[in-house]
């Protein structure tokens, strides 16, 4: 990698590969540059069969603008060589990014969120150069999501997470017997076994088939979609008339998210109220996929295959966006400041369900899914941020001192409910949490915020938490003398 | 090209050897490794980031992915030679 190329090293290769003699060969090797100057400087075109083009173009004279004097000078004209890659090359060398595609993109997309996505699907095909079916898939599906920022937040995540592939192919196996078991007692079952275990599940998959023949004999048998139901097993190709099928893949969407759900309700009930939020809106934006891409699966079975890759997307998503919502709480503080004071009529009713999540841990499932019948999208979005962030706190709380927090949890809500968690102003996306003022100084003549940053918590980089908390305007203008407050950190959990 | 056998190769000598050349260039590029010939110049290979792009007439915004491209860069003294 990056090591510097010399001509005696391509004579090496080809005493390698011709059997030349070495002398040959760098003889050989520097004729054919030699003859490529030359006959460039006559014909001023050199084409080499598998490398490419050699070019002699010829610059006219500008003007242009010295950069750092100002003043207008003179560029000559001058010829200049130009090297375009013969087309093989050209492919050689980009094999690892081969699959991408120029792809259009929505008007709706805001850029940021899109370049920081990108830089993930960077990394993940460079970790693994397959799966583009999944990156593709995962870019399509950003452009169908667009329009809620919380989803988008989400995302990034996602693909991330896509890496492991084995988890993808137990997926599959999982998914593809599912449909037929909607609305069964076997659903039941499965809702009730630990479903964290491969082999379990595949025992359940198992029942399932069984449970598909038995309908079989109940439902009509409809011939005509063995291509399009390839990827599945035999029966259910049959059970499934071709215009259930998008129907089926979203039952099959919602009977994953139940089991899993019992899945992460072992593990963690914050997450799991999380991810109640999120399959709610999965299930809004699943159905506009599956308007838009009705069509599309109809005809194929690689859209089947699409298709699949893309529920699976979905669910990793609402599986990850609960440990993401406890990885990132700041992200939902500083958005919740923006709904809640517009909410004076429906403020109660965020009120009353921030005060369930602290008596009852189940109701607020209950709860959220209710409201969200009740009230319009956004609203709900609102609503459930709210009592998430009553979840995180409630987890704070309970890990820490348990009582300071709850207490100022309660100052919160009753006095001020545009406030953040803690009262106080947080650094975004920072690793700490500003709790409370830990003592306060005087800054001394020639003393710095970095430096007392260093001297207090060991770092400079914790100047910024300073700055913050004394909501210091411009961090490069502070006067001695002045009195700082230091905050008081802690560690922010997952 | 084929005018390589003022080394005293035959044409078929010369095409083959060639091509073996361009196939060590090729191995040695995609290896990601820089190839400088004295006198001549270098080819190295550079990462493209990806880009948004507008189509100016349709007003279309395109997300070009990211590539490798072979960069050539002529030595002063082909520069030189050139003039």
């Amino acid at each position: 990698m990056d090591r510097k190329v010399l001509l005696q090293d391509l004579a090496d290769g080809l005493v390698r590969r011709r059997g030349l003699t070495k002398k040959d060969a760098e003889q050989f090797v520097r004729t054919v540059f030699d003859m490529v100057s030359q006959y460039l400087e006559v014909d001023k075109l050199v084409k080499i069969k598998g490398l490419g083009t050699f070019k002699v173009i010829q610059v006219s004279s500008r003007e242009s603008v010295n950069v750092n004097t100002g003043e207008r000078i003179r560029i000559d004209g001058h010829a200049k060589v130009t090297f375009v890659p013969d087309a093989v090359l050209k492919d050689e060398v980009n094999k690892p990014f081969i699959h991408f595609e120029t792809v259009v993109i929505n008007d709706s997309t805001p850029l940021e969120d899109m370049e920081r996505m990108d830089a993930v699907e960077v990394q993940e095909e460079e970790a693994e150069d397959c799966n583009d079916g999944v990156v593709n898939e995962s870019m399509s599906e950003r452009n169908g999501v667009s329009e809620s920022l919380k989803e988008e937040q989400e995302h990034p995540e996602v693909v991330c997470e896509n890496a492991p592939s084995e988890e993808i192919l137990v997926d599959v196996d999982l998914e593809q017997p599912e449909p037929v078991v909607e609305e069964n007692p076997v659903c039941q079952e499965e809702d009730d076994a630990p479903v964290s275990e491969l082999l379990q599940e595949a025992e359940v998959s198992g029942v399932d088939t069984e449970n598909s023949v038995e309908e079989n004999s109940s439902e009509d048998v409809a011939p005509e979609s063995p291509l399009q139901e390839a990827e599945d097993t035999p029966d259910e190709a049959t059970t499934v008339p071709p215009q259930d099928t998008s129907m089926s893949v979203e039952h099959l969407q919602t009977d994953y998210q139940r089991v899993e759900h019992q899945k992460v309700e072992d593990l963690n009930v914050a997450s799991q109220r999380v991810e109640h939020q999120t399959i709610e809106n999965q299930h809004i934006v699943q159905q506009e996929r599956e308007l838009s891409e009705k069509k599309g699966m109809r005809i194929t079975p690689w859209g089947m295959v699409g298709l699949l890759f893309l529920v699976l997307i979905l669910m990793l998503g609402s599986y990850y966006a609960g440990y993401y919502g406890l990885l990132c709480p700041t992200c939902t503080y500083e958005r919740l400041a923006r709904p809640k004071p517009e909410t004076t009529v429906k403020g109660k009713a965020p009120s009353v369900q921030a005060v369930a999540p602290v008596v009852k841990r189940d109701t607020t499932t209950g709860v959220i899914s209710e409201v969200s019948k009740e009230e319009p999208a956004d609203r709900v979005a609102g609503v459930r941020r709210d009592t998430m962030r009553q979840g995180v706190a409630k987890e704070t709380a309970v890990g820490g001192n348990a009582k300071e927090t709850a207490k100022r949890n309660e100052v919160a809500k009753e006095k001020e409910p545009a406030s953040t968690l803690s009262g106080y102003d947080q650094v975004p996306g920072a690793k700490y949490v500003i709790t409370g003022t830990r003592r306060t100084t005087v800054i001394q003549p020639g003393q710095t915020l970095r430096s007392i940053a260093l001297e207090e918590y060991g770092s400079k980089g914790y100047a910024s938490y300073i700055i913050v908390h004394n909501g210091i305007k411009d961090p490069n203008r502070v006067e001695a003398g002045k009195i700082l407050k230091l905050p008081e950190l802690e560690m922010r959990r997952r | 090209m084929e005018l390589s056998r003022r080394l005293g190769y035959t044409g078929k000598e010369t095409a083959s050897v060639l091509s073996a050349l361009v196939a060590e260039m090729t191995e040695q590029l995609v290896d990601e490794n820089v190839i400088s010939i004295q006198g001549f110049g270098m080819f190295e290979v550079k990462k493209k980031l990806e880009r948004v792009v507008v189509n100016p007439t349709t007003q279309q915004r395109m997300l070009v992915p990211p590539k490798l491209v072979v960069n050539f860069r002529p030595s002063p003294l082909l520069k030189e030679k050139m003039q």
